[in-house]
């Protein structure tokens, strides 16, 4: 009787420790901030915006297309880097929307180069640095909210 | 009177009035909003098609910035919970999408008359 006893309290226990760690590992991976993806983040704005001062116009600017096809390489490959192995879908969607603009960006660029008026205009630099500046703080943001 | 409204006044169309009570009306709300993204959006909004018209920007680079800003606003509302996301995507998405569809080609239609 002691011995069923001993038992079945050994396999509660064993039991509720099962559920205890399927739940704790269900809770990492869908919730609480990640702070790869904050790190992330900073990474990624950073870049975002250095790459936007280095294509707006300036005195004696020359256009350099091998340069800049370069540099939207690494971009892309930043992004995907930094998305990559994202689950959860509200954290993968903000990451894709940063990439969105970016892609968004570069192609303007490419566009414009084509008709021979390369480079963001200093006014439309400024405007667009506050806007994806902003993205990136939503971002950061909803990545806090999870904590 | 506001550069706004100096800017909307360009546009004699009496076929796009409603359209033009329904921008200015979008903007009051949005600017009277709590929320600090949705007054941004909404002065970010007034001020390009300020610039559009002043031609400190052109209409590529109008479009470009509004589809920057159409993708910070997915990300609001990507942080909003639930509940809130209907009122923001009203005063953020339904006052950039009369901006580019009704209100700056309206514009660009009376400078050219």
């Amino acid at each position: 009787m002691i011995v069923h006893r001993t038992y079945d309290a050994r396999l509660l226990v064993s039991r509720l420790l099962t559920i205890l760690s399927v739940i704790a590992s269900f809770s990492a991976c869908q919730s609480g901030t990640s702070p790869e993806t904050v790190q992330a983040l900073t990474t990624l704005e950073q870049f975002h915006l250095g790459f936007i001062d280095t294509y707006t116009a300036a005195p004696g600017k020359q256009w350099n297309d091998s340069a800049f096809q370069a540099d939207v390489a690494k971009g892309n490959a930043m992004f995907t880097s930094a998305t990559a192995g994202v689950t959860d879908p509200t954290r993968k969607n903000a990451l894709e929307i940063l990439h969105r603009q970016f892609q968004n960006d570069y192609t303007f660029l490419e566009k414009r180069a084509k008709e021979n008026k390369p480079f963001f205009s200093p006014a439309m630099a400024l405007a667009k640095k506050q806007t994806v500046q902003q993205d990136y703080d939503l971002a950061r943001k909803g990545e806090q909210a999870r904590s | 009177m506001s550069e706004l409204s100096k800017v909307l006044d360009q546009i004699g169309s009496e076929s796009v009035q409603d359209t033009k009570n329904q921008f200015q009306q979008l903007l009051v709300e949005a600017k009277a909003s709590t929320d600090p993204f949705v007054k941004d959006n909404a002065d970010k909004v007034e001020s390009w098609v300020v610039m559009l018209s002043n031609e400190t920007i052109d209409k590529e680079e109008f479009d470009d910035l509004m589809s920057d800003q159409q993708m910070s606003a997915e990300q609001f509302v990507n942080t909003q919970a639930i509940s809130a996301q209907a009122g923001g995507k009203r005063l953020t998405l339904q006052l950039m999408d009369l901006a580019v569809t009704k209100i700056v080609p309206a514009l660009l239609a009376a400078r050219q008359t």
